[in-house]
């Protein structure tokens, strides 16, 4: 649960409707009345009711806890304007259009701190010292122009109707400069800020709901992961269970071993299986074509299927010079009942090549690659929608994205 | 987690990891060939089926 909400240091009426406003922070100068949306030194009311954005964590006076500490939202500043940094590729200065807000908070023993808030995420404020110049025209700097556009709750300071800010980031550290309405420098201020986890934030704000919805999906996830690596030791536990049925020993063919079959062995199988008849011919050095069938027949003679064999070579020149391709090493692969087979190469075709040397091998219990290759296409894109899911849900429960 | 979670879950390992372990095992999506008996002349016959890619018993060139 989050945390609970201070006592306030003060609570005075709004000189305007009378609603009691309560302070929080005894350096506060600045007040808006929650009721009226009238300021401190406003002479009439407002013609409408300034309110903080709309925020799923954030909301004026909420406690939330955050490194050990708890601490209260007191008000609500926001900034639109552009930042400046240097590009080393295009050797320019870099304009981007930006906005951030930053909410005041404040701890038990009234210490002040700022969480940032823009569309990357939040950051974790607090004032630093001031330990160099303002840095102008130094390229390692991100350079901000900031107009303030509203600003809700209590302040330690009177901000302006439209304030101007200029800030200098490099690095976690930044130098503020509160400019007046001519522009000079009026007040300048350093801060530090670190980046705030996410998750952090949704346990500091007590948001059980969205961490365990970010539970599940990160179990899923976990799910997904472990299954693909099943998939993946099962397919190599497979594999090692392949054996060799038969080893085909260098054969030689040439033009007048075409339609002539020649006799590779005999193999026998217990069990149906899927069979692989692994072939490698020598490399050939000039463009040609080999084509074979392997010939499968049963011991009545029979036959039972062929399969198709192909060795080749291409090359040829285009716009990248000189290319080549080959292939000189061929497997079909089929399901076999049990029973008795007699194997058997009958070349059908063979150009520009005089001679060809031709072995290989046959091996039982060849894993099928196909189911497994579509699983962990499926499961890859299920972890793809779910780290998307994931981010999409983090980032509507911290409100950095939709609403 | 819920035990329904649990068993949805294993549900979901079954039918990722296991199915396609044993589909591939099998040797499911390959070129096969069956034996079937000629009921009028009880002699065994060879019926051949391609696969989900290419190639196949009777795929010829």
């Amino acid at each position: 649960m989050s945390a609970g909400t201070f006592e306030p240091v003060k609570v005075e009426p709004c000189p305007h409707c009378g609603y009691p406003m309560k302070q929080f922070n005894p350096n506060s100068m600045m007040m808006t009345c929650e009721s009226c949306g009238s300021k401190t030194g406003d002479t009439q009311q407002p013609e409408y009711i300034p309110t903080v954005p709309v925020n799923p964590l954030f909301k004026l006076h909420e406690a939330f806890d955050y490194r050990g500490d708890t601490w209260q939202v007191i008000g609500c500043q926001s900034y639109r304007g552009v930042v400046t940094e240097w590009d080393s590729e295009d050797n320019n200065w870099e304009k981007t259009p930006w906005s951030y807000h930053t909410w005041w908070v404040i701890n038990a023993a009234r210490e002040l701190a700022w969480v940032v808030q823009d569309k990357t995420g939040y950051f974790w404020s607090r004032k630093g010292k001031i330990t160099s110049g303002i840095p102008e025209g130094d390229r390692s700097y991100e350079i901000g122009d900031w107009t303030l556009t509203s600003a809700v709750g209590e302040f330690s300071y009177f901000p302006a109707e439209n304030e101007r800010v200029k800030s200098y980031e490099k690095d976690g550290k930044s130098l503020e400069v509160l400019l007046d309405q001519n522009g000079n420098n009026k007040e300048i201020e350093a801060f530090t800020s670190q980046s705030i986890d996410n998750m952090d934030l949704l346990r500091g704000f007590g948001k059980i709901e969205a961490l365990n919805g970010i539970k599940r999906v990160g179990t899923v996830l976990k799910v997904a992961i472990a299954c693909i690596i099943c998939l993946v030791a099962g397919f190599f536990a497979m594999m090692s269970m392949e054996s060799t049925l038969l080893e085909i020993p260098s054969q030689n063919f040439n033009n007048a071993s075409i339609n002539k079959s020649v006799d590779l062995g005999t193999i026998s199988l217990e069990e149906s299986s899927l069979v692989a008849f692994s072939f490698r011919s020598s490399r050939q050095s000039r463009d040609g074509i080999f084509d074979a069938d392997v010939l499968i027949k049963d011991s009545d003679n029979t036959v039972v299927t062929e399969l198709p064999v192909e060795f080749w070579r291409e090359s040829g020149r285009d716009s990248d010079g000189a290319w080549t391709e080959d292939q000189f090493g061929d497997a079909p692969r089929i399901k076999l009942p049990a029973g008795n087979f007699q194997l058997s190469l009958v070349p059908s075709a063979m150009t520009n090549w005089s001679e060809l040397t031709v072995k290989g091998t046959v091996t039982r219990n060849v894993v099928s690659t196909l189911p497994i290759i579509v699983a962990v296409l499926f499961l890859v894109l299920l972890l793809i929608l779910v780290t998307r899911k994931k981010s999409k849900y983090i980032q509507k429960s911290t409100g950095l994205r939709g609403k | 987690m819920s035990k329904l979670t649990m068993i949805l879950i294993l549900i979901f390992c079954g039918a990722v990891v296991i199915l396609p372990l044993w589909a591939s095992w099998k040797g499911i999506g390959e070129s096969s060939v069956t034996t079937e008996k000629d009921k009028t002349t009880g002699r065994i016959l060879y019926v051949g089926s391609r696969g989900w890619v290419g190639g196949g018993p009777s795929s010829g060139k």
